[in-house]
């Protein structure tokens, strides 16, 4: 049976690397096919945040989208994404706005790895 | 679940989410266990007056825990190392050997950590 | 025997992975894995030695490594490993993962 494993990043989209390692772990992990759970939680949903333009640095918001074209469920806590000041329909395609209870809880019950990128 | 908290309360969010992630997992049913560790220990300090701040209350987020049965261990190691002893804490809270924590982590499927 | 990858992000002097190394697992079932600012650990040699006390093998993220400038040969512990060798070691090698 294919393993499953979760990663919670959070950490903010520019501030620190995380949000990278947490993409290329994932995308790692996609080529190895494994099933792949992402969850954003408390800075980490800014990472999610439609039409990210960095000059220059790498977009984790297209680098998010692309994994979830290719079958990465990704969702975020609520709570955090609206205390930001973020609201539904501003994040990127694929990800969904969640919370711990729903979407988090079904993504560890039903891994075999959980994931935490966090400083 | 064991949630490892290792930050202090107010000036980091992270204490903070990593109780209210243990409380979603718990009320769901999932058996998890929490631990402070390294400068997460302050989290246990009795005196806490989070309003002086004006932030919500991580011994208000630990005591709702009791409820579904989670355990939340303090490691005393921790806590010498900072000047503080098993009587600085509130109650509810079980202070344990940083040996016990190695048990610990075999003993639970998946750990995060704050 | 549970074996557990350990997973650190920060730099030397923020933050000393062995510490918590050794309080949550024994050397034989620690493995660990250096990825953003943590690869300076791999460097050190002091610092390296202590990891090599706390786990029995060290992972050095082979990108970070070499955006700051050095290389393999550069490690004073453990061996470069790209991001499907940290999977691999992460999803069949190790029961558990511990972020420090």
């Amino acid at each position: 049976m294919t393993k499953t494993m979760t990663i919670i990043w959070r950490t903010g989209s520019m501030m620190a690397m995380d949000p990278n390692v947490a993409t290329k772990l994932a995308s790692a992990a996609v080529r190895k096919g494994y099933k792949v759970n992402m969850f954003g939680y408390g800075e980490g949903i800014t990472a999610v945040k439609k039409g990210q333009t960095p000059k220059r640095f790498p977009n984790v918001g297209a680098d998010l989208e692309a994994l979830a074209k290719q079958g990465v469920a990704i969702a975020l806590c609520e709570t955090c994404y609206t205390a930001r000041g973020f609201q539904r329909g501003e994040e990127i395609e694929g990800a969904k706005v969640g919370s711990l209870t729903n979407d988090l809880f079904g993504f560890v019950a039903e891994s075999d790895r959980l994931i935490t990128v966090a400083r | 679940m064991l949630v490892l908290v290792t930050k202090p309360p107010y000036g980091l969010e992270d204490a903070f989410a990593g109780l209210r992630l243990a409380l979603a997992m718990a009320v769901n049913g999932m058996s998890v266990s929490v631990v402070m560790l390294e400068d997460g220990v302050y989290n246990a300090v009795a005196t806490q007056k989070p309003d002086a701040v004006g932030m919500p209350s991580n011994v208000d987020a630990t005591t709702e825990l009791y409820d579904f049965d989670v355990p939340v261990y303090v490691v005393r190691e921790d806590l010498a190392k900072r000047g503080l002893s098993d009587a600085a804490m509130f109650e509810g809270l079980k202070p344990v050997d940083r040996a016990a924590l190695v048990e610990m982590v075999s003993t639970h499927d998946v750990v995060t950590t704050f | 025997m549970v074996r557990t990858a350990f997973l650190a992000l920060r730099s030397p002097q923020e933050q000393d992975p062995s510490e918590m190394i050794r309080g949550l697992a024994s050397r034989e079932e620690a493995h660990l894995v250096l990825v953003e600012d943590a690869v300076y650990n791999a460097l050190d040699p002091r610092r390296a030695e202590s990891l090599k006390e706390v786990a029995h093998e060290i992972y050095v993220a082979k990108d970070d490594l070499a955006a700051k400038g050095f290389s393999e040969a550069d490690l004073k512990a453990g061996r470069v490993a790209d991001y499907e060798g940290i999977v691999e070691l992460i999803m069949e090698e190790t029961e558990r993962t511990v972020t420090l």
